[in-house]
């Protein structure tokens, strides 16, 4: 008797043992495993270049290239890099780009404004003042704060809102397909 | 246990190994997508921001498919216990009992429970029997809301303390054929099939048929096998068609029929004594329900339409209903500050009833006819102030007229912190078993030579419950990686149910007894108070955290002319443990594994015995194959060998889970 209770004490100790192992391990693992968010993004970016329609004004040449810019390191520039390897938008090669607050950020046709760069967006729009470039971003409110398109996700789906007010005040239309599957905000300044 | 656990070790070095090699996940072309697929694709999400509850003034929980399907659950009470602020106990093999902020029991009766909008309480006892509920496919359902606090104004009576909505995926989104089966040690065999396709060019359709099976559970820690197995087989299909793209209709039904056990303690004055009886018996129904969906400008019309019946046969009593709801409702969007929701229900319930040994109602049939109305309205009163104001008014054939408003007030005075406030009134209509019903309910010994037994009444002058609730809520994004939702409530009662003992009489067959009457009546009255916390942390890109607490305190008195000697005992006032917390950790490793570990603690009970308060372990491990296979294994209660969750209400016998191992593979094709 005094043997099996001993038996079962020891399983009892294991057991104790396993599961603290099953609830502090993942503690050592965490490590990355792609972003799916990231990816989706990167895809919508890519469709958007043939959805927006630019002044003539918003290239250099006929033969320049369609310029995606994202603000700062983010880990969407690599996604977007392999989203659009190889493909062009109306004859035009699609290039993606890093870069940093500056006159460069009117060189870009689309303009990400990743989450952690969110705060620069008043300094942004300053720069930019009625050039003709597509911002978008997926701060919570983007769009409403003056941003054109922000992303959102909506039960674990990637949706985007779009203010109109903003897009029209860089002069760049956005075709009514996008718009259909859009949510139109409103602008909300803050003063 | 011990090959449970070399499996279950077996399976963790192997995710583990798996971790370490190869990090990059297989990738697909994303951009060979069309712009409206990519919006269908769901993502791994990093917080819970832009979910659409941010914005209600309201104490709202979702849970996920994601949710549903990490945990690997096989019913809906099992997922509810994600929720702070519910308790679920197992009571047997297909019985549970759950209840939103109190008063739980078998027959816990404040609580509206809602599928694709079609009520699934049944007007007996205003509860849910949840062997008759899903397990749907458990893969079908989109998002279950649990509404904390009162819903009446929207949804009606019997919302007192809770409302929860199952909202199921529409058919688009699930195309394909789908075989999902498993099995395990108290989960004996699942498995189903689902099929969805395309009619024409604007509708979809989904069929499904599916069977599940649980084992006996073991009776009062002797291993003895209390005869309280369970299976069901359910079949059904939803259909959606887009008229165009402002008009849909959905049409759903299902058929289900299942055989359940228990073993009952029943009174028996011959002996005298209580006898043990062991008891099969059969539940079914089926169901049609239709839904018209149209906009026209800002004016949104929904009407719905649905037809309900089921039967169950256990000794107590046999019992047959039919149930046909109509709904109109129609959103107005008047312009950006004002959005007007107003709509009106009726429904009818026809019951068919046959006494057994142990439970009659008088009469034994009935019909019953329910009116109601209701308006709300939310008004933008400035840039980050909402008001919602709205009442309903519902005609019920016991207690004529009852009118339940209530007022939400929403301030987000910047985009990472909302706080909400609500007063509310809502009531619980008499059921009709508080109204007609007769139970004989315990022995209770020996009186002067004589066995005595006590007998429950229904009483005709039983009238409604009614709460106040007074709440308070803040969410709150401290930092992109966490996000924080606290709800507080204080709730008035008046009129609750109590049980008031008369003057006991003599009866002469088949033996003399002596039998002690036993009322319902409304004689308590009081105050419950309490907070629930939920958190969500997003600790890597990989490895998810959630906090629940809930607490709760009651205050319960009973009037100076009630006589319940029930009163710290009966199921309705002390069956809801005082804390509860939970722990869930969501691990994605790559190679598409995934771990769940879930932590629940939930305090002591008292009710007719004491149940210690008891840590729940369960750990879930799945496994992506490929995009179409998935496998999970899933493990409950590893902490102890079993635990008691909760009392039977009347006769039964007590039930307790074993530790239990089951897996899961699905294959979508």
């Amino acid at each position: 008797m005094a043997v099996l209770k001993s038996k079962q004490i020891r399983l009892h100790a294991m057991h104790k043992v396993f599961v603290a192992v099953i609830v502090t391990l993942p503690l050592a693992v965490a490590h990355a495993q792609g972003y799916n968010e990231t990816e989706v993004k990167a895809a919508f970016l890519y469709h958007f270049t043939s959805y927006i329609e630019y002044s003539s004004s918003a290239f250099a040449s006929t033969s320049a290239p369609f310029v995606i810019g994202v603000l700062g390191k983010s880990g969407i520039t690599d996604a977007l890099q392999q989203a659009v390897h190889g493909k062009s938008v109306k004859g035009r090669a699609i290039v993606v780009k890093q870069v940093s607050i500056g006159q460069e950020l009117r060189e870009c046709h689309i303009l990400f404004v990743p989450d952690a760069e969110a705060k620069s967006l008043p300094r942004i729009l300053e720069i930019l003042g009625d050039s003709p470039v597509l911002v978008v971003g997926e701060s919570e409110g983007f769009a409403a704060k003056g941003g054109m398109i922000g992303f959102f996700v909506e039960q674990k789906r990637v949706r985007f809102e779009i203010n109109l007010e903003a897009a029209r005040r860089a002069h760049v239309s956005i075709s009514s397909k996008l718009l259909s599957l859009a949510r139109i905000v409103k602008e909300k300044r803050r003063d | 246990m011990r090959s449970m656990m070399i499996v279950c070790t077996c399976l963790w070095a192997f995710a583990m190994g798996s971790a370490y090699s190869d990090p990059s996940p297989p990738s697909q072309d994303l951009t060979q997508l069309s712009i409206e697929e990519l919006m269908q694709i769901e993502v791994v999400t990093a917080s819970k921001k832009a979910q659409p509850v941010w914005d209600v003034p309201a104490s709202v929980y979702v849970i996920t498919a994601e949710d549903i399907h990490r945990m690997g659950a096989t019913s809906i009470p099992e997922v509810l216990r994600l929720v702070p602020g519910v308790h679920v106990g197992i009571i047997d093999a297909s019985k549970w009992a759950v209840a939103v902020r109190g008063f739980n029991g078998r027959y816990s009766n404040k609580l509206l429970v809602l599928m694709d909008g079609r009520s699934v309480y049944t007007p007996f006892f205003s509860g849910v029997y949840w062997d008759a509920q899903p397990p749907l496919f458990m893969q079908d359902i989109e998002r279950i809301e649990v509404i904390r606090g009162p819903g009446a104004a929207l949804w009606g009576a019997n919302a007192v303390n809770g409302v929860i909505n199952i909202i199921t995926k529409s058919a688009r989104e699930t195309q394909g054929t789908l075989w999902v089966s498993g099995g395990g040690s108290e989960e004996q065999a699942f498995g189903g099939w689902r099929v969805g396709g395309k009619l024409g060019d604007n509708g979809y359709y989904r069929a499904y048929t599916l069977y599940q099976e649980r084992d006996d559970l073991e009776q009062d820690r002797e291993y003895v096998r209390n005869n309280d197995g369970w299976l069901v087989r359910r079949s059904g299909f939803r259909a959606d068609w887009n008229r165009s793209p402002n008009e849909s209709f959905i049409l759903h039904g299902e058929v289900y029929t299942g055989r359940a056990g228990q073993r009952l303690r029943i009174p028996d004055v011959t002996l005298p004594g209580a006898r043990i009886i062991d008891d099969r018996y059969t539940i079914s129904g089926y169901y049609l329900m239709g839904t018209w969906n149209r906009q026209r400008g800002n004016i949104t019309d929904i009407l719905h339409v649905y037809y309900d019946h089921s039967g169950r046969s256990p000794i107590e009593l046999t019992q047959f209903r039919d149930i046909v709801d109509l709904n109109w409702q129609q959103r107005i969007q008047a312009n950006e500050k004002r959005d007007i929701l107003w709509g009106i229900e009726y429904k009818y319930t026809s019951d068919k009833t046959f006494a057994g040994p142990l439970m009659s109602l008088q009469p034994p049939s009935r019909v019953d006819h329910i009116f109601g109305a209701f308006v709300q309205g939310d008004l933008t009163l400035n840039s980050n102030t909402r008001l919602t104001i709205g009442s309903k008014l519902e005609n019920n054939s016991y207690t004529a007229w009852e009118l339940q408003p209530n007022l939400r007030l929403l301030w987000k005075p910047n985009e990472k912190n909302v706080w909400w406030g609500a007063v509310s009134r809502a009531v619980r209509m008499p059921t009709r078993a508080e109204r007609s019903i007769v139970i004989q309910a315990y022995y209770e010994g020996m009186a002067s030579g004589l066995p005595v037994v006590s007998r429950i009444y229904g009483s005709p002058d039983f009238r409604s419950e009614e709460v106040t609730a007074y709440e308070l809520g803040y969410r709150s994004q401290p930092h992109q990686n966490l996000s924080l939702d606290v709800s507080a409530f204080y709730n008035v009662y008046r009129n609750l149910r109590s049980f008031e003992p008369a003057d006991p009489f003599v009866e002469a067959t088949p033996v003399p007894h002596l039998v002690v009457p036993v009322y319902m009546s409304n004689k308590l009255h009081g105050r419950t108070y309490g907070f629930e916390v939920s958190a969500r942390w997003n600790v890597t890109g990989n490895w998810t955290l959630d906090l629940g607490y809930a607490n709760i305190t009651y205050r319960l008195q009973q009037a100076p002319d009630s006589k319940d000697p029930f009163r710290l005992h009966s199921d309705s006032t002390s069956n809801t443990p005082r804390h509860q917390f939970n722990i869930g950790s969501h691990l994605n490793l790559s190679r598409g594994w995934h771990v769940d570990t879930y932590l629940f603690f939930v305090d002591r009970l008292f009710g007719m015995d004491f149940l210690p308060s008891y840590y729940r372990l369960d750990v879930s491990i799945g496994w992506r194959v490929t995009d179409r296979v998935k496998m999970r294994l899933t493990l409950q209660n590893l902490l102890k060998r079993d635990i008691r969750e909760f009392e039977h209400p009347l006769w039964e016998r007590d039930s307790i889970p074993q530790r239990a191992v089951y897996g899961t593979i699905s294959w979508q094709f």
